[in-house]
């Protein structure tokens, strides 16, 4: 028999040792790669108020987030905003490009939301919980970078959905 | 008391020619098998016996009975698979065949992570439920099913097979139970974080108590005056941010995202079969829906302890 590995203590625990290594870097190269843009936040602890600034701690987590924005996107069907803004939110801004009235940071966009606009935006404070409004903001931010082919894919997904009072049945 | 949730207990036409089916591949395969395992002992016996006699190995010369042996094996291969395409042939038909007492049309909706039923009245209207299915013992329901956002299946195993539920297009089963009792349906394709609590409540009842139920679930909610704590819940779900999710019929909540709240009182359990329907289930639910349900589509929203304890009395007095 040739030398195998692991035959003494001291070289199964080199193995072990050299098999923790690889499996570290594996782990570690992932998170280089960059699925932090899809990292989801299920716990029960969620924002419960308005962003403070541009410097909020908050921000990072919902500004540039996959998962958010996804989210954000089906509570936009869900409370009805495409009723004035079409699905896709292109009336009556066209919130595909970044010329947001009022500012296209996460910060602004709340504010337009929570408290409304005097163009005729109502405020939604008192009707949606914040943590949504923090989604829907962070889904209108992704908007002026969603290109048409993604833009009818989220279509197509949120077809399907209720909106507002509205629903006559799952697409057929 | 059979399995609440067992398709070898089957409580409906559908689910007993299935089980029919079952039963004759249970048969055959396993009469094959014994077959298959005499034939593996006998194998080793004849070689130990070979072995005994002589230590080198030995060819035998052929066996005729054994040629014989094996071409009436063939045979009975063929016959018992014939047996069972027949079978299933026959067992699909019969699925597929339209029932005479058909009377019932249900619409099931999947959604992330709850069931939405709805049914037609014999006045035609559509009246909204969700996560608990009545059906009337000896008459077919023809439940159309369909899905808001993902492939789910729908899955009450004493009641019928799966039966997949995609976006964007109607699949239709037929159910005609048999059984007078409580089961459990489920999802049953993998549908995302919740789909372990993505299950419902199946009631199957005569027909005169389906008839009553119907009528009930087709009523508007009676407004409440009398308990102030449930005068108050009222106006914390009507007319707060649960109204924008949740219809209430005969209040100003109208909302379409979410269950249908109108006799969620009457309901067995909570969230799709999360948790068991009580006040202090329906209060932890409002409070704090994704610490009972991580990844929930349903927020928290932010309420006094006493408006969560005063939403969850009304809520329970919604039969
Ligand atoms: C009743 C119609 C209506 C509804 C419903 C509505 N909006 Fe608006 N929204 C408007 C109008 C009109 C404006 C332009 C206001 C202005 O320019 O002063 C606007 C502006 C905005 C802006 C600011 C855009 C900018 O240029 O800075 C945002 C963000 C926005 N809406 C998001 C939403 C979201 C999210 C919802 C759903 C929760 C919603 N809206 C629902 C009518 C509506
Ligand atoms: C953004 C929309 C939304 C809001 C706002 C909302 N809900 Fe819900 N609610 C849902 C959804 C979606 C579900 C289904 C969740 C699940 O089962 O995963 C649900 C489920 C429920 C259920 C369980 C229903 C059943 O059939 O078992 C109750 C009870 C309920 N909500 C009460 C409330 C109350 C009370 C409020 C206000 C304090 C509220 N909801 C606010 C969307 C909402
Ligand atoms: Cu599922």
């Amino acid at each position: 028999m040739g030398r195998g590995l692991g035959t003494s203590d001291d070289e199964k625990w080199r193995l072990n040792l050299s098999r923790v290594a690889i499996a570290l870097a594996m782990a570690s190269s992932l998170g280089a790669w960059g699925c932090d843009s899809e990292k989801r936040t299920v716990d029960a602890t969620a924002p419960v108020t308005a962003p403070t600034g541009r410097s909020d701690p908050r921000l990072p987590a919902y500004a540039d987030n996959k998962f958010q924005q996804s989210q954000g996107g089906l509570y936009f069907t869900w409370y009805g905003c495409g009723q004035c803004h079409s699905q896709s939110a292109q009336r009556p801004q066209n919130f595909s490009t970044a010329n947001f009235r009022y500012g296209g940071d996460i910060p602004f966009l709340y504010q337009s939301i929570a408290d409304g606009r005097a163009g005729g935006m109502p405020a939604y404070k008192d009707r949606v919980p914040a943590q949504q409004i923090w989604q829907m903001a962070s889904y209108v931010k992704s908007l002026p970078k969603t290109n048409q082919y993604l833009r009818r894919r989220e279509d197509l997904d949120q077809k399907g959905q209720p909106t507002g009072t509205t629903w006559s049945g799952a697409v057929r | 008391m059979s399995p609440a949730q067992s398709a070898l207990f089957p409580a409906a036409e559908q689910a007993a020619t299935q089980f029919d089916v079952l039963t004759l591949m249970l048969w055959i395969c396993g009469v094959m098998y014994l077959v298959v395992l005499l034939f593996v002992a006998l194998a080793i016996w004849r070689g130990a016996r070979a072995r005994a006699a002589a230590d080198s190995p030995v060819t035998e010369a052929a066996d005729p009975t054994l040629s014989r042996a094996l071409a009436i094996w063939s045979c009975v291969v063929v016959l018992g698979l014939t047996a069972l395409v027949v079978g299933s042939f026959f067992a699909d038909r019969s699925l597929a065949a339209a029932r005479d007492r058909e009377t019932l049309v249900i619409r099931a909706t999947g959604q992330q992570w709850w069931w939405r039923f709805a049914y037609r009245t014999p006045g035609g209207a559509w009246v909204e439920t969700a996560n608990e299915l009545h059906l009337p013992a000896g008459r077919t329901a023809r439940v159309e099913v369909g899905s808001t956002d993902v492939i789910h299946s729908f899955w009450a195993p004493p009641l019928a097979g799966k039966m997949d539920v995609i976006p964007g297009h109607a699949n239709v089963l037929d159910l005609t139970p048999q059984r007078i009792g409580w089961y459990r349906g489920t999802c049953g394709e993998f549908c995302g974080l919740q789909h372990a609590h993505m299950a419902f409540d199946v009631r199957v009842e005569s027909p005169a108590d389906f008839d009553r139920w119907l009528a009930a679930q087709a009523t508007p909610a009676a407004p409440q005056s009398g308990d102030p704590s449930v005068a108050r819940g009222q106006v914390v779900v009507t007319q707060g941010q649960c109204a924008e999710c949740h219809t209430i019929r005969g209040t100003a909540a109208a909302g379409k995202a979410g269950p249908d709240l109108t006799h969620i009182g009457s309901r067995r359990s909570i969230a799709a079969g999360t948790l068991p329907m009580s006040r202090g289930g329906l209060e932890g639910w409002i409070e704090q829906p994704a610490a009972l349900k991580p990844g929930t589509n349903m927020p928290a929203v932010s309420l006094s302890p006493s408006d969560a304890d005063a939403a969850s009395a009304y809520l329970l007095s919604l039969k």
